[in-house]
């Protein structure tokens, strides 16, 4: 018996060598949600989350495919387009934790598209349309990260229906959009139980990611419906709407979905990035209005949570407005996108608490998203904010652009570009990726 | 050898290798957080709530005594937790670790007798070829582990009959096996090795179902989820929320906070004035949120009619139009309109959303509204308060009752972007809750052009806000009402300040206006000035200075705003504006037809310069010469003018449900 258990074990060990020296390689893009299904290769498709513009094409939101892989004969090209009706201020998108279905929020209309992407990746197709948010939610607008969760997903909102403002909350759903609940940030009146450790509790929100290890759910804060809906110059000059900007992150109990601590970050902090590594537990925001790189980072000792400013974006006297960023999947590297200068520029995080940047370079007019492959070779881009926050005339330049990443020469090249005006799709936002191997 | 299941091996191994060998600081990063310990402390049990996700469905299903049985069956009057398996599988953090789990909650459950007889756990295969029921009875049988190789492994647990049920469930075809699946939501590929030329190998997104005793899947478990003391906490929580104290943990404390209904102090009347967003002193660093959560904004409706038959001291009687007598039912139809974002093209805009109650019933936040889809509203949303007694509408006149008035928003393109008064009408009339609404109000009248302009009106008219200190003091004759200083201010208001030319004060009542329109230059300066930098917020107490072009790249043009001539057509209106009504002044920041003055301060200053000089500048403005303590007088006088009924009118507004649902 003894020498069948151990040829077993042999064997077994064996096995399971195997199976663990390819658990790597169980993420594509750096961005997404940690419980979701993987591509482990070159991605077929990017699925673009497009803002309808009046007067382009159909002037309606679109889900746009372009092909990616070098293999494609279509590749670099717009393959599929599926319009939804209406401009409903296209933002962020997310796919559920199994990856058949692309979830898209309208900040405008509060309306989240769900598209099926696996019946065949090269077409999604809108499989269904939440248009009871608000309702569902108790009054909850502005629907912006979808985000997985084991067999659910939980959205974002950055407003509310009572005064446009930034008080707002998370919202739950089944993965075939059932509404399951509503968590209201916590404000003075009701710290619900989380320590304000700073001077604010201002209620505001806009994105969520989770160190599941942890048990720790994270989430940032933009502003309310009136601002990221208003013309971009005429808000600069509204004294008071500058005040309605978030100034906090939220660290809650994952599990339990109760926050713990609200933790101050002036200036509007917006996307939010965790680090793979299985020790590393710590998160990067940077606030888009005072130009700066956040790390959260929990304290060993007491397992608080500590904001610190650890580096500066360009230069903040002539708002660069830093929008989307990427993490690297090794940690060693933060990508941060700046819109009014429409440049990506490159951070060297080995050391987290001393980002240097290690790369510049313009992407165009204006730029807003960046989504990198796992590898980090590849990274996207697109250039729409909002709506009514883009560019004006001649720097409002609408594209998609790949470009390959050569870490050791520190040299990025351009692989190709697509014109979304030109294209009649509209302005291009949040991008995700597809592939066919993911549903063989 | 052969009869050793390949799977059961593998749990042993797994077990071997957590429990008893030391693991590699590679293998940790590696092998899933329910093998090991948690490294975070849970929320107490009964802390939290765990609402319902959604149905278990029903199905028919093999057990291993080869009989058909349904799931419901077996899910009836159990806490059930489920996962989908397979005896082939190869992942270590898939099907090996829903079983390593699935044996420490047995141990677990042991300890605590409430949850080991009301649980149960179900392997349900989703390799039906494979998984026959004997070969499930088998392993069932087992605990899990096979009989050989149980003297290998003392970290397991024998079969005990008072652990847990464990239940092994298949089916009898592929094709059933998918309508369960389906029914989940559980994700199952099936992948061809062709390199290796094997067999199909399975691959399953792992997921585990926390059903309750009603049959309701109260939580979903994937790998970094899946720990056998998340689940008894979980297991727990629920039998606390139906009465069952699974053991003495829950504390006094933790049940009150469970049970007690938050915010009670802001029933009736107290509530904030103003935005519950309060931003006071953002300009300085010391600047500290007051934040109210919305769920406390919470009111009690008022029999708003009583104010037709008696208007409140210092008003005079509130008037109507002969064809639109004021009548409650029109008045709570009006009120229903007014919160319905549905009256706008894409169900966002409400005449709420810009009115807003408690602050003011105008916007605080901002200067200017934005509308549909973001677009820009030249000027500063007026007040309610007190709209009953404007003679002319808009801040440039350009109506003349409160019943036209109401189509204007709802039909312009850049506020709720209506695009007919038909589609208006048809939109009403198509949603179920208007049904029989305005019948009830106008005599069976549906709804129309009419009655939908009388029913706002009604409401509107109804907001009116006196008895204020000011009105005690001089309607009421109560000397002491209001303080010297505020006193001192009144003189200068009707005196040096001459701030009564145009904010009128009648012996038997005051509206402080006097319905016409001037030209301060506001308008003129905002047409005709530029700038080069601006300063601009960012953050507490931080601003930078934003030059033009930065504005211009990311800014539309300026929309041209002439004031009255936009009626008139009569160069000499140009930025003529109506002189608005001062009650209830100090809730409606910021100030001027543009929103452009933040503070009254900055008003009574920008009066005292004599405004901003221009061609066609009202005679009435000059240089008034006041003393800084003059200037605060007056503005302790502008604060004696806040209505007694408030936070009545607030309390009014919060009570009306906003109109969001499509059907």
């Amino acid at each position: 018996m003894k020498e069948i258990l151990s040829k077993l074990s042999a064997t077994i060990t064996a096995v399971i060598i195997a199976i663990v020296a390819s658990y790597p390689a169980v993420a594509d893009e750096t961005c997404m949600s940690p419980y979701m299904v993987k591509i482990t290769g070159q991605e077929d498709f990017v699925y673009i989350w497009t803002l309808g513009v009046e007067g382009v094409g159909d002037g309606q939101d679109k889900m746009v495919t372009v092909a990616v892989n070098p293999q494609s004969e279509n590749y670099g090209k717009i393959v599929h387009a599926v319009s939804v009706g209406g401009r409903n201020e296209a933002h962020h998108s997310g796919f559920t934790d199994d990856r058949k279905y692309l979830w898209a929020g309208g900040l405008d209309s509060n309306k989240i598209f769900i598209f099926d992407v696996h019946t065949d990746p090269s077409k999604p197709s809108l499989f269904k349309t939440i248009d009871t948010f608000v309702s569902d939610s108790g009054g909850v607008v502005g629907p912006h990260t979808t985000y997985a969760l084991p067999g659910r997903m939980i959205v974002t909102g950055l407003s509310n229906n009572k005064d446009h403002g930034g008080r707002t909350a998370l919202v739950e759903y089944t993965n075939s959009g059932k509404y399951i609940g509503t968590y209201w940030m916590p404000t003075d009146d009701n710290l619900q139980g989380a320590i304000k450790s700073g001077q604010y509790a201002d209620g505001y929100g806009y994105d969520i990611r989770v160190l599941a290890r942890r048990n720790v759910m994270l989430t940032s804060s933009f502003t309310g419906w009136s601002n990221y809906m208003m013309d971009f110059g005429q808000m600069l000059g509204d004294s008071e709407a500058m005040k309605r900007f978030g100034n906090t992150m939220i660290i809650w109990d994952l599990h339990s979905r109760k926050p713990k601590q609200v933790i101050d970050v002036p200036g509007a902090p917006l996307e939010i990035r965790c680090a793979w590594g299985a020790e590393n537990n710590y998160c990067f925001t940077t606030t888009a209005l005072t130009s700066k790189i956040v790390l959260l980072s929990e304290n060993d000792a007491s397992n608080d949570w500590v904001a610190s400013e650890v580096a500066t974006i360009g230069d903040p006297s002539s708002i660069p407005l830093p929008v989307d960023i990427s993490i690297s999947s090794d940690d060693s590297m933060l990508w941060v996108n700046t819109f009014m200068d429409g440049k990506t520029r490159g951070f060297d995080i080995t050391d987290p608490y001393q980002p240097k940047q290690v790369f510049e370079k313009k992407i165009g007019a204006q730029v807003n998203m960046v989504s990198s492959s796992w590898d980090g070779k590849r990274l996207y881009y697109t250039s729409s904010l909002l709506a009514n926050w883009d560019k004006k005339d001649q720097d409002d330049e609408q594209f998609l652009k790949l470009y390959h990443w050569d870490k050791g020469n520190m040299e990025m090249k351009e692989q190709f570009a697509i014109d979304f005006y030109a294209e009649k799709m509209g302005r291009p936002h949040q991008m995700r990726f597809g592939s066919y191997a993911l549903y063989n | 050898m052969a009869m050793i299941n390949p799977f059961v091996a593998f749990v042993v191994l797994i077990l071997h290798l957590c429990v008893a060998s030391p693991v590699s600081a590679s293998q940790v990063q590696l092998i899933a957080p329910g093998y090991g310990q948690l490294n975070y402390n849970l929320p107490e049990p009964g802390s939290y709530k765990l609402p319902v996700i959604v149905e278990a469905k029903d199905a028919q299903v093999l057990n291993v005594d080869n009989e058909y049985t349904n799931l419901h069956q077996i899910f009836e009057g159990k806490y059930t937790l489920l996962s989908f398996i397979y005896t082939r599988c190869s992942d270590v953090n898939g099907c090996p670790l829903a079983h390593f789990v699935y044996n420490n909650i047995q141990q677990q459950a042991s300890k605590y007798p409430a949850i080991n007889h009301r649980l149960q756990l179900i392997s349900m295969s989703i390799d039906p070829m494979n998984d026959t029921p004997e070969l499930l009875k088998s392993i069932s049988k087992s605990g899990g582990h096979n009989h050989d190789l149980m003297e290998h492994n003392h970290a397991s647990i024998k079969p005990d009959k008072d652990q847990v049920d464990w239940i092994y469930l298949t089916t009898t075809s592929i094709e059933t096996l998918q309508t369960i699946l389906d029914d989940y939501d559980q994700t199952v590929n099936i992948k061809i090795d062709l390199s290796k030329n094997q067999s199909d190998i399975i691959a399953h997104v792992l997921r585990v179902y926390l059903i309750d005793p009603e049959k309701k899947v109260r939580n979903i478990y994937s790998v970094p989820f899946l720990h056998h003391d998340i689940l008894i906490n979980d297991i727990k929580t629920l039998l606390l929320s139906s009465g069952v104290f699974p053991d003495k943990v829950i504390s006094q404390h933790d049940m009150s906070m469970t049970n007690t209904t938050i915010h009670e102090e802001y029933k009736a009347y107290n509530l904030r004035i103003g935005p519950g967003d309060s931003r006071n002193g953002y300009e300085s660093k010391t600047y500290q949120t007051a934040s109210l959560s919305l769920a406390a904004r919470q009111g009690q409706s008022t029999d708003l009619i009583k104010y037709v038959a008696a208007p409140p001291l210092g008003l005079p009687p509130i008037p109507t139009l002969t064809t639109n007598e004021i009548t409650a039912k029109k008045v709570d139809l009006g009120k229903k309109l007014f919160f319905d974002r549905r009256l706008s093209l894409n169900n966002t805009i409400s005449c709420a959303m810009c009115h807003i109650p408690e602050q003011g019933f105008t916007s605080n936040e901002l200067e200017r509204p934005v509308g549909f889809e973001g677009r820009s509203v030249k000027r500063n949303a007026p007040s309610l308060f007190n709209a009953a007694y404007l003679t002319r509408l808009f801040h440039d006149a350009r109506e003349t009752t409160l019943e036209h008035q109401a189509w204007h928003p709802i039909l312009a393109s850049n506020e709720m972007a209506m695009p007919s008064f038909g589609a208006t009408i048809k939109k009403i009339q198509s949603l179920k809750d208007y049904h029989g609404l305005f019948e009830l109000a106008f005599n069976d009248q549906p709804a129309s052009i009419t009655t939908i302009g009388q029913a706002l009106s009604s409401y509107q008219r109804t907001l009116v806000s006196g008895n204020s200190p000011f009105d005690n003091w001089y309607y009421g004759e109560q000397p002491e009402a209001i303080s010297k200083q505020a006193q001192r201010g009144f003189s200068l208001f009707t005196g040096k300040a001459q701030c009564i030319n145009c904010h009128t004060i009648n012996p038997k009542y005051a509206l402080f206006t006097d319905n016409a329109l001037h030209n301060t230059g506001i308008g003129w300066q905002a047409s005709m000035a530029d700038f080069e930098k601006e300063s601009v917020l960012i953050a507490p107490g931080v601003s930078i200075e934003v030059s033009r072009t930065i504005k211009e790249k990311v800014g539309n043009k300026p929309q041209s705003d002439l004031g009255y001539y936009e009626i008139t057509q009569n160069p000499s209106d140009r930025w003529r504006y109506r002189t608005p009504g001062l009650r209830n002044v100090e809730l409606t920041a910021p100030y001027m037809h543009d929103g452009s003055l933040a503070s009254l301060r900055e008003v009574i200053e920008f009066y005292n310069q004599g405004g901003f000089k221009n061609e066609t500048q009202s005679p009435l403005m000059k240089k008034l010469n006041l003393l800084a303590a003059e200037i605060d007088d007056i503005e302790a006088f502008l604060l004696t003018l806040t209505g007694d009924n408030v936070a009545e009118l607030i309390s009014d507004a919060f009570s009306v449900p906003v109109g969001d649902l499509m059907y």
